[in-house]
């Protein structure tokens, strides 16, 4: 039998560290600003999600709702082509009484943003108009970063309140991508908006935007189901009566080569957003066009940086001031088949160039 | 169950609170069916392989104590270093020697169909082997009195911390404790905390965080460059050791907790100046275990110097095999060997003497130069070790060697700098006696502060990120 000063000594000791180490948690959750009650799986777009609402709840409150929200989603292509507060100024610019958002994140295709654009609005987020980037990749079922987000799986993706009953039960999840180094890079770049002001990133900068260069990438295979959940998207818009619009985004001109690139099937990928926008007679913006955005303002494949962003953001602003005076502007996909070849044999003269 | 599980978290709790209450043949009744259930989580049909080895070792001990005749006592230690040996090679190596024969022939055009043998290694059964084989040498060298009990013999073979990745713990150490009135002392709850809780930062925050960059270094080698490699290397030199390390430390408070001293088991390394106080640091109860049933026998140093050479080899390729049933422990073992014999050998040439490790402390301009020295071959060594076969510590080695490429991935690089000083400064704290000092001195709001936020930081890195120990496949 153990003497009682000492199983005394132990629950006390035991009961001190914890309740520090649990103080420390509490102080950690409610001190990281936009921290969402995450894990690492569900932290990035979880992360933009909970901005976005932040965001949202703070110009409400300082404005009332004399301004509206204007919610942009995609994937990396949107969150590091448009610039959110250009844009903004833009829109004050043209007199359009917009906000606007840019909520994409990373890797996030609609798969992914069916999950969060739901979790918003069940958070109470009011988007007066809702713009959708996309880029040829995003339907390609070969396309690498594609996260197999199967339906039990979107039940994790809720955001929950900061309470102090979730921040002590949530708390260490919430806080572990924090100690991940691609997580930590993620959330230190959305705080600061790095992801498309960033002129010149240096190399730790440049880890952290991601390893974009997909080499062997070649094939694209079409599926079906990511087209119906981008269509998703829209349907929870249309029963809100949520103004809807698509654009499509760049790619750079510059390849290394036809087989590292599915690139003759940009035209495929587009022409069935194409269909879908003309269906429901929403506006499509192509801002893939030959001659669109020259290498420079590249930063890889995919990813313009914070040049090129700023040029897209102005085409957009445009769009989007011509869509408010009730023009659906449809970009369709022009040219035969040979012009396509023709491009991609541009693309390799330009490259033989570059290198 | 491993330690680092929800499982564990209430196992414990709930195993103190009984053992709490119990008097001593109580408490000792309770351990061992404690012990089995913590071996039964992973998989209860070992228990019977756990029984069968814990029987005949008894039941040999025995006949090797009552035995007068000296040929009848060698028989009884050889059939219980025979049962051990060939629990060993069914379940860990057998199908590693029938293949190992198989390419051999083939080599010499002999195509042989070799069948494999689907079994699961039982986990810990290399250190529970190892305690209850010495356990029968020790009685037949005259070192130990058997004990009566089997209960007892029982619980020495399968005390629960350190039945799945040690300490190997030697009868004389454990078993008194086991047998005799406990006492369990204040300074004893509070250390075993400490340690506890030093063990979890250096698995959960150090060796965990860290292993996903040695994991990408030793999956896709091609993409990364010299320097990546390069650093992984020293990476996963830490990894191993937080990892390992970690359990021991685990395995040691949570012993103390219950009254029962287990050994130390690292005693810092990486610090050591030379490659013979690196293995008289690293892992010492296996290092101790095979010096005394293995390099010892073997004529140690008794029998010229070659030979001395020889055995050093010999015991570090039997220590290589010991953790694994490839190719890549052996020729571990094998290096290391070649770097003690190497040592051992410039020790005769310059006729310096071998330093106890306690003196090493003393430290002057060029230790520093001769730790990083040793700890870099050790790191070297540690790359087959991780490898999953030759051919990939092969081109591992040779892709760091060729200088090209430096390091690609420099973010991650930075991110993992703090994990590598935290492992730095704990291993500081225990080398000069300062955590000791700390914990013992210190007033407990102000260990509360410190322990407490090393609490969190365990929590918040194991949330997400539950990897076994290293050491459980051994």
């Amino acid at each position: 039998m153990i003497e009682a000063p000492i199983i005394r000594s132990m629950v006390k000791q035991v009961l001190a560290i914890g309740i520090v180490a649990y103080l420390v948690i509490l102080c950690a959750v409610f001190a990281m600003p936009h921290l969402p009650l995450a894990n690492k799986q569900t932290f990035p777009p979880l992360l933009r999600a909970q901005m976005t609402i932040d965001h949202e709840r703070e110009v409400f409150s300082k404005n009332g709702s004399e301004k509206k929200h204007l919610l942009l989603i995609g994937s990396s292509v949107v969150e590091r082509g448009i610039d959110d507060d250009y844009l903004d100024t833009l829109m004050s610019k043209a007199q359009v009484p917009f906000f606007c958002t840019n909520s994409a994140s990373g890797g996030s295709f609609a798969n992914e943003n069916i999950v969060t654009f739901r979790a918003m609005l069940e958070k109470g987020l009011q988007p007066n108009c809702v713009i959708y980037g996309t880029f040829f990749q995003e339907f390609n079922g070969n396309f690498l970063p594609h996260t197999d987000m199967t339906t039990p799986d979107t039940l994790r993706f809720k955001l929950k309140e900061k309470t102090v009953w979730n921040a002590l039960r949530y708390g260490p999840s919430a806080l572990s991508p924090i100690l991940d180094a691609s997580s930590l890079h993620i959330y230190l770049f959305s705080m600061n908006h790095a992801f498309r002001t960033v002129q010149y990133p240096n190399a730790l900068q440049r880890l952290s935007f991601g390893e974009n260069m997909y080499k062997r990438d070649s094939s694209y295979r079409f599926i079906p189901a990511y087209l119906d959940d981008l269509k998703a998207i829209y349907e929870i818009c249309k029963e809100r009566h949520i103004p809807f619009a698509l654009f499509n985004t760049p790619v750079r001109p510059k390849i290394e080569s036809v087989a590292d690139l599915p690139y003759f099937h940009k035209r495929e990928a587009y022409l069935y957003l194409e269909q879908f926008a003309k269906q429901e007679n929403i506006p499509i913006w192509n801002f893939d066009m030959p001659g669109s955005f020259s290498d420079n303002e590249f930063l890889d494949t995919y990813h313009l940086n914070a040049n090129g962003a700023h040029k897209m953001t102005q085409l957009l602003a445009d769009k989007i001031a011509e869509w408010q005076k009730g023009i659906i502007e449809q970009d369709v996909v022009t040219g035969s088949a040979d012009s396509i070849v023709r491009e991609v044999k541009d693309s390799l003269v330009r490259t033989v160039f570059h290198f | 169950m491993i330690f680092n599980s929800l499982a564990f978290a209430i196992f414990l709790p709930v195993v103190l609170a009984l053992y709490y209450f119990l008097p001593l043949k109580g408490q000792n009744r309770m351990l061992l069916v404690a012990s089995l259930f913590f071996y039964a989580w992973w998989d209860w049909r070992f228990l019977g392989l756990l029984a069968l080895t814990i029987l005949i070792d008894f039941y040999a001990s025995h006949a090797v104590y009552r035995a007068t005749n000296h040929k009848v006592k060698k028989r009884w230690m050889l059939l219980s270093i025979c049962s051990n040996v060939l629990v060993l090679m069914i379940f860990k190596y057998s199908n590693f020697f029938v293949q190992s024969f198989a390419s051999v022939l083939s080599k010499f055009g002999f195509e042989v169909h070799t069948p494999i043998l689907q079994l699961v290694l039982p986990i810990g059964i290399s250190f529970y082997t190892f305690m209850s084989m010495a356990y029968v040498i020790d009685v037949y060298r005259g070192q130990l009195k058997p004990t009566t009990h089997l209960f007892d013999f029982a619980l020495f073979v399968c005390y629960f911390p350190h039945l799945v990745a040690g300490p190997i713990l030697r009868a004389p150490q454990l078993l008194p404790q086991l047998t005799h009135e406990r006492r369990i002392k204040l300074e004893q709850i509070r250390d075993g905390i400490a340690l506890i809780l030093i063990g979890y930062v250096r698995k959960v925050v150090i060796a965990d965080i860290i292993s996903p960059m040695v994991a990408e270094a030793f999956s896709r080698m091609d993409s990364l460059g010299s320097g990546d490699l390069i650093l992984r290397m020293y990476l996963f030199a830490i990894q191993l050791y937080g990892d390992f390390a970690g359990y021991s430390d685990i395995a040691r408070g949570v012993s103390k907790l219950f009254g029962i001293e287990l050994n130390l088991n690292f005693a810092t390394p990486y610090l050591s100046q030379n490659i013979t106080e690196f293995w008289r640091r690293w892992h010492i109860s296996l290092s101790s275990w095979l010096r005394d049933y293995i390099y010892i026998p073997l004529g140690g140093n008794r029998k010229g110097k070659l030979r001395t050479y020889l055995n050093n080899f010999l015991t570090m390729l039997i220590g290589g095999l010991w953790h694994g049933a490839n190719w890549t422990y052996v020729v571990w073992g094998g290096l290391n060997g070649i770097y003690l014999a190497i040592h051992k050998a410039y020790l005769d040439v310059t006729g310096k003497p071998a330093k106890p490790s306690n003196e090493s402390i003393k430290w002057t301009l060029v230790t520093p130069f001769k730790v990083f020295f040793t700890f870099t071959l050790a790191a070297f060594a540690f790359i087959i070790f991780r490898s999953p076969n030759f051919p990939s510590a092969w081109h591992y080695i040779s892709k760091m060697f060729s200088f090209q490429g430096g390091i690609t991935q420099v973010g991650s690089s930075v991110f993992i700098l703090p994990f590598v000083l935290l492992a730095l400064v704990i291993d500081l704290t225990q080398y000069t006696g300062w955590g000791e000092r700390f914990v013992a001195r210190t007033p407990l709001w102000q260990r509360a502060i410190i322990f407490g936020t090393l609490f969190a930081v365990v929590l918040i890195a194991g949330a997400d990120n539950s990897q076994p120990f290293i050491y459980y496949q051994f």
